[in-house]
């Protein structure tokens, strides 16, 4: 049991070093909203309400149009929900086969996320630090959510 | 014309003589949209209008107990008694949304699936124009879902769930496919989640099965109600209620006998199911990561004095390891006493037992255990098995979610299955 603790410990370590080295090449994940979207920051818990369909609002009262970066969609997602993309499929495909919600619009590369959020002021999407443009407002890096999320499952 | 890229076909193709299926229902959808073409021609713009996804799922199911027919929902006149049946959960569906502009748009799926008269037919499972004037209101009218219990109006969707079926205590009896009607849905954020609820009514409409020969039609069944749900974090929860006013019309060798009965009004209200219930529901999901675990409980309040009242309810807990999901399931559904067996009219040519044969119907006293283990092969397929250990006490041995009993059965059941799950 403790070999096992152990394991997990090495293994949190290598991950947060991990993230740190991809932080530093411009690889995280940024929220990416519109200049005019009225929101400086989001809160996981609000950007979860969004990008899950629950209640697609931004916290300044406009209506929300989450869009996923596809290329990134898994390492999205196991960061802000902690799943697989087959359980978030699973999540989608309840939704969607009983009408309640169709899941966010799906940008093929991070052109096409900047191209729609500088264009949309309800636009929410994710691109990598290296490749934010100026016609949109970066959020908050996911990195953060990491480390949060780190912070809560170490013993 | 735009296909929606849908976040489940965004990988590489996927390859294998498993995925046939799959590939086979891709190549019906350029001719599907073709047929649309007409209709779309206009609706090309920046933003996708029509979209085709679908579902279904391959399964076998085998009861190692060749005295009852085991079955997944009242709706099926058969299931495996000592065989091994695919029929049971195998099923297919096809949804079309189409983005219509000005918050509306419209949604078709059919669904084919092992039905009442014991074939395949497709059938319209919705159908349905949806106008959302903002982001906190929902507006649907058309033919809808079953959305009485929690998960229920996505039940045929294999892929949706980790079991190779929804707990058949739960989800098996009193459960229509769809009604013609229309429901509001209002959201607001509260705290750091959401609180939203849902109100409905309409007609029930399509058949259920009383057995291999007879089949009831609930045409006519009237049904009005609402839940409150709260989502936060890994949280779920809900608190249901609806109002069904049924109307049953049987057809088969049983209809003249029910005739004949219709003719001794004390009788027949005696032993008629058709009358005012009451449903109350509560349901509870937790879903973090790795860990997801499920809590629903039932009780349903039944006017008819020969249909006794009755809970259900089941726990089921699973946890993710890789593609592996194992789980555990505890389902049941007792009646809350016993349904008076009606005093028949003497000398009607009436089988013997048929006044405890009409009361036992209705009446549940039965537990299952299910042990299985979901694995995600793709991004859009998983494969399942599990076993469900069922134990039927005496008084529930007449069940309406049971077929072709023996009458020496000791009510014990074990079913095997294993499904493949696929959404596209």
């Amino acid at each position: 049991m403790a070999a096992r603790t152990l394991r997990h410990l090495i293994l949190l370590a290598a991950l947060a070093w991990g993230c740190q080295a991809l932080a530093d090449d411009g690889a995280e994940l940024v929220l990416v909203v519109h200049p005019d979207s009225g929101i400086t920051t989001l809160s996981r818990d609000e950007a979860i309400n969004i990008f899950m369909g629950r209640h697609r609002q931004l916290p300044s009262g406009i209506t929300a149009l989450p869009v996923d970066l596809a290329p990134a969609r898994a390492e999205f997602y196991q960061l802000l929900t902690d799943k697989t993309l087959a359980q978030i499929n699973s999540y989608w495909a309840r939704l969607v086969f009983s009408g309640r919600a169709s899941p966010p619009r799906q940008a093929q590369d991070a052109a096409e996320v900047l191209d729609i959020v500088a264009n949309s002021r309800g636009a929410i999407g994710y691109v990598r630090r290296r490749d934010l443009s100026a016609g949109v407002r970066p959020l908050v890096g996911l990195a953060t959510w990491r480390n949060l999320q780190t912070a809560s499952t170490a013993p | 014309m735009t296909r929606y890229r849908q976040g489940w076909t965004t990988s590489t193709t996927p390859k294998g003589a498993i995925l046939n299926a799959t590939t086979l229902i891709r190549h019906l959808l350029p001719i599907l949209l073709l047929a649309a073409g007409p209709v779309l021609g206009e609706a090309t713009g920046q933003w996708p209008a029509l979209s085709v996804r679908g579902f279904g799922t391959l399964g076998l199911a085998h009861n190692s107990n060749d005295q009852a027919g085991f079955i997944r929902d009242v709706t099926q006149p058969r299931g495996p008694k000592g065989d091994t049946r695919w029929d049971l959960d195998s099923r297919l569906g096809l949804q079309l949304d189409l983005d219509i502009g000005n918050n509306l748009s419209a949604t078709v799926q059919g669904i084919s699936r092992y039905n009442h008269a014991g074939n395949f037919d497709p059938e319209l499972a919705w159908g349905f124009v949806k106008f959302s004037p903002d982001d906190s209101l929902d507006l649907r009218a058309g033919r809808l879902g079953w959305d009485i219990y929690m998960l229920a109006d996505s039940r045929d969707v294999g892929y949706s769930y980790l079991w190779a079926r929804p707990p058949v205590e739960y989800y098996g009896p009193l459960q229509f496919s769809k009604i013609n009607g229309a429901d509001l849905v209002l959201r607001h954020s509260l705290g750091n989640g959401v609180l939203w609820g849902k109100l409905f009514a309409g007609q029930a409409t399509g058949k259920l099965s009383l057995d291999a020969r007879n089949s009831v039609d609930v045409a006519g069944t009237d049904l009005a109600g609402g839940h409150i749900n709260y989502e936060t974090g890994p949280w779920l929860a809900r608190l249901g209620y609806t109002r069904l006013d049924l109307a049953v019309d049987i057809n088969g060798p049983v209809a003249p006998l029910m005739d004949l009965l219709a003719q001794f009004p004390e009788v027949f209200e005696a032993i008629s199911p058709e009358d005012t219930y009451h449903l109350y529901s509560v349901g509870l999901m937790f879903d973090e990561g790795p860990l997801q675990a499920q809590l629903m409980l039932g009780y349903q309040k039944s006017e008819p004095p020969g249909v006794p009242d009755a809970n259900q309810g089941y726990v089921s807990v699973a946890y993710r390891m890789g593609q592996w999901t194992p789980f555990a399931t505890v389902s049941f559904a007792n009646a809350l006493s016993s349904a008076l067996t009606p005093e028949l009219p003497p000398g009607l040519p009436l089988p013997a037992g048929i006044g405890d044969s009409f009361s036992a119907n209705t009446t549940p006293d039965q537990t299952t255990l299910s042990l299985g283990a979901r694995y995600d092969l793709w991004e859009n397929i998983a494969l399942k098995v599990q076993y469900d250990h069922v134990n039927v006490r005496s008084d529930g041995r007449g069940y309406m979610l049971w077929r072709e009993q023996d009458s020496g059965w000791d009510g014990r059941a074990g079913v095997f299955t294993a499904t493949l799950d696929f959404v596209f």
